[in-house]
């Protein structure tokens, strides 16, 4: 069954378990300076293969970029 | 005498730090960031493109600079620490420069919530560098909770308009223990030479140098104000008369007689 999440504000439906493959599921690349936060806590990349992603759930993927 | 700016535990032999925003391109922005000398540059943190590709200018930077993240346009304290927090996930760095503004039309500081965002980023190990108004009492509060340096502005973000209260910029050096780094406001090099002869310790800018006619010679002029600034503080400068003082002397000179 799928899961609604809202991922960087838009609702988004996927099929997967973990956040691991929720990224995969909607192409992210796994730059090495991606960070990622569910329900407003921090996710340490060593716990995306394991975190279980649940309906409902609010994502947010964020990089570094150009700022003063 | 200090020839390197310390803070946490980092050292850096320039005391300019520069945005990575608004420059014409790519090549100009890293030409422009050689051209300053700088040893750190800011980005901010911002969600990625699902649709897009996401350019990564962080690779590139992050071989020659100290990449000092901001969390710029963060409103509330909430959003502050998390974007701080997601900073320092995505960059291994617990260094933050660390803006909780009031609205997006002046973009100053709102210090209400600046303050309990610096102070739980100072409990979770965090180097904050508070981005904040030009008021000693403030700094002076942002340094006993523990912020590593404070960063008071010269003029609203972006303004270009140079220090507007030297006076007090200049108290919050006398009473300041951590490093002073003027950000925000410089609009050309005499404002940075302005900044450091006060006794700052650093400037941080980007607008002046991305938006200037020629960028690169722009980032030269301020890394050379940077320097000027600092020697003429580190000289000691003599204080203002009112009236003039002769340079030369009168002993010897001629003096003609009258002939009648």
């Amino acid at each position: 069954m799928k899961k609604k999440l809202i991922i960087n504000g838009k609702n988004t439906l996927v099929l997967s378990e973990t956040l691991s493959k929720v990224l995969h599921e909607i192409n992210v690349r796994k730059s090495q300076n991606v960070a990622i936060a569910v329900n407003e806590e921090v996710v340490q990349k060593i716990n995306w293969k394991n975190y279980k992603i649940k309906s409902g759930d609010i994502i947010e993927i964020v990089q570094p970029l150009k700022g003063g | 005498m200090k020839n390197f700016l310390s803070i946490g535990n980092k050292k850096f032999k320039s005391r300019l730090f520069m945005g990575s925003s608004r420059y014409p391109n790519h090549q100009i922005m890293l030409e422009s960031l050689e051209a300053s000398k700088t040893q750190v540059v800011t980005v901010a943190i911002r969600r990625i493109s699902l649709k897009k590709y996401n350019e990564n200018i962080i690779d590139i930077l992050k071989k020659k600079y100290f990449i000092l993240p901001n969390t710029a346009g963060c409103y509330t304290v909430k959003e502050a620490v998390l974007t701080a927090e997601l900073a320092r996930e995505a960059l291994k760095t617990n260094f933050v420069k660390l803006e909780v503004i009031g609205n997006d039309e002046d973009l100053l500081p709102d210090v209400e919530n600046l303050i309990p965002a610096a102070k739980e980023l100072v409990k979770k190990k965090f180097h904050v560098l508070p981005y904040c108004n030009d008021d000693p009492i403030i700094c002076k509060k942002l340094e006993d909770i523990g912020c590593s340096a404070v960063m008071p502005l010269a003029a609203p973000i972006g303004s270009g308009m140079g220090i507007q209260n030297q006076h007090n910029i200049k108290l919050i050096v006398e009473k300041s223990n951590v490093p002073v780094i003027i950000d925000a406001g410089v609009g050309t090099a005499s404002d940075v030479s302005i900044a450091m002869e006060l006794g700052c310790d650093g400037v941080l800018l980007n607008t002046a140098v991305a938006e200037a006619q020629n960028p690169e010679l722009m980032a030269q002029a301020m890394a050379e104000a940077i320097d000027a600034g600092r020697n003429a503080f580190l000289a000691g400068r003599i204080p203002k008369r009112l009236f003039a003082k002769n340079s030369t002397t009168n002993k010897g000179k001629i003096n003609l007689m009258k002939r009648n």
